[in-house]
């Protein structure tokens, strides 16, 4: 679900599907500037309420997005319910 | 000189889609379909139609820009393809951009609206800030083609154009370039910006678009908007003839004269200059493309202006816009590369919409496709407040200029 969401906004970017695969690195493989990885950052924020700052962190390849994003995910879960 | 053109245009794409249509006395004025034009007073408009931005630019630069900067890039695209020029040849520092834009990027204004006001304030798209302002085009294209020589955007109302013309001649005879890519691009076609454009007074609320844009008419009522881009590539003469390359005609002056509003002395005054500054007599022009831009003050006065510096009684005139809408900052670029294909292919296109002219506006105005054999020809541009732009091209260099 949340690997969907990150590789529908890399391919609205103008990226090829076929090349998002989850070891490749958002700066240093993708070429992503900073406007791009916040887009992805918003994308998080709207679909899943989760906010994620990848700017503060090391260059991180599209599986680290993930994790980070469900392990806030279920971090906040049980506060919700 | 100029030695390619590229054009976006309601009437089609590239050079020669364009100006089959416009000899044809064909019209891209119709009814509004890019979006719900309910509740507005203007219904009809000339829209870009069967465009493809990923056609011409990259993926990754369309994501982030608006319309408008899609029409430069393409247009850009077409212009250097026509004048077999590839940028990476060249010295990125003597290749400047001199483009017009009035309103800046519509499309991601709207979205950017309704993520603010719909989602919240922290999912705004990050292009906000950067793709709707007004150099973004110039921004773009120059980011695309790695171009890093002085470059700058104009903001004139209808005549940004005009000035982006202005200063791109200057800029190769000043020295700061050796090629200039030099036109515009307007992208205002959706529903706030026409609400918006609408608050001129200057759009013409015909329904009918066989009526709705007619220039130096005894019924015109204002203009329809367009949108579109218009590039040209303007290099030194010595230049062109070293790598042969095709030269569509000269821009010999460009000048730019403010006054009152619809005052025809400020247009009188840049044609008088421009006149000056080529060194030619009134009479040995063939030719006037004018801003006609059918508000009943403005063409008036345009007519008066051109009276008193050309005697247009007998200097055909035409205003081939009325074809294609007014396209603002891509409006000038547009009509210069009509003036320079009527010199090429000795034919003038028509006005054709208009049917009554008006005895008020004494010009002789061209509404069939006119065979003539044209060597010199102006081109007018002129803003509501008053920014009056006047451009002179021949068809053939002469020695020592540009």
């Amino acid at each position: 679900m949340v690997r969907d969401a990150v590789v529908e906004k890399l391919v609205e970017l103008g990226l090829a599907e076929e090349e998002l695969t989850d070891d490749r690195l958002l700066h240093a493989d993708l070429g992503l500037d900073s406007t791009e990885v916040v887009l992805i950052e918003v994308e998080l924020k709207r679909r899943f309420g989760v906010q994620v700052d990848l700017r503060k962190e090391e260059d991180c390849d599209i599986g680290q997005v993930c994790r980070l994003v469900q392990a806030r995910l279920a971090a906040a879960a049980p506060v919700e319910r | 000189m100029v030695t390619g053109i590229g054009l976006v245009n309601p009437l089609g794409v590239g050079r020669d889609a364009v100006w089959a249509r416009l000899l044809a006395g064909e019209s891209a004025v119709a009814p509004i379909t890019r979006f719900d034009a309910a509740g507005l007073a203007v219904g009809l408009a000339a829209e870009v139609r069967d465009f493809r931005p990923a056609q011409y630019a990259p993926a990754r630069l369309v994501a982030k820009s608006d319309r408008f900067a899609h029409y430069a890039l393409a247009a850009t695209n077409l212009a250097l393809a026509d004048a077999s020029l590839d940028v990476a040849d060249l010295d990125p520092f003597a290749v400047g951009i001199s483009f017009g834009n009035n309103s800046g990027g519509w499309d991601i204004c709207e979205r950017g609206f309704d993520e603010y006001y719909h989602q919240g304030p922290g999912l705004v798209n990050p292009w906000q800030a950067t793709a709707w302002f007004p150099t973004a085009a110039q921004g773009f294209v120059s980011i695309r083609y790695g171009i890093r020589g002085m470059s700058k955007s104009f903001a004139a109302d209808r005549a940004s154009g005009g000035s982006a013309l202005f200063f791109a001649l200057r800029a190769i005879r000043w020295g700061h370039a050796e090629v200039m890519l030099a036109g515009g691009a307007e992208a205002p076609l959706t529903r706030l910006g026409v609400a918006a454009h609408v608050t001129t007074g200057e759009l013409s609320e015909e329904l009918d678009p066989a009526r709705a844009f007619l220039p130096f008419d005894r019924r015109r009522a204002g203009f329809v908007l367009g949108e579109g881009a218009a590039v040209l590539v303007v290099e030194e003469l010595e230049r062109a003839r070293r790598r042969g390359a095709r030269v569509y005609g000269e821009i010999v002056a460009v000048e730019q004269r403010t006054a009152d509003p619809d005052d025809p002395d400020g247009l009188a005054a840049a044609v008088g200059a421009a006149l000056r500054g080529a060194g030619w007599s009134a009479g040995q022009l063939d030719a006037a493309f004018a801003e006609g831009c059918a508000t009943v003050a403005g063409d008036r006065s345009e007519a008066v202006a051109l009276c008193r510096t050309v005697g247009s009684a007998g200097l055909p005139v035409t205003a081939p816009k009325a074809a294609f809408g007014h396209l603002y900052g891509a409006s000038f670029g547009t009509d210069v590369a009509c003036a320079l294909l009527a010199m090429e292919q000795s034919v003038l296109p028509p006005t054709a919409a208009t049917g009554d002219p008006d005895p008020d506006c004494p010009v002789r105005l061209v509404t069939e496709p006119a065979a003539a054999r044209l060597e010199r020809v102006l081109v007018n541009a002129r803003s509501r407040e008053g920014t009056n732009v006047c451009l002179l091209a021949a068809r053939e260099p002469g020695d020592g200029d540009i």
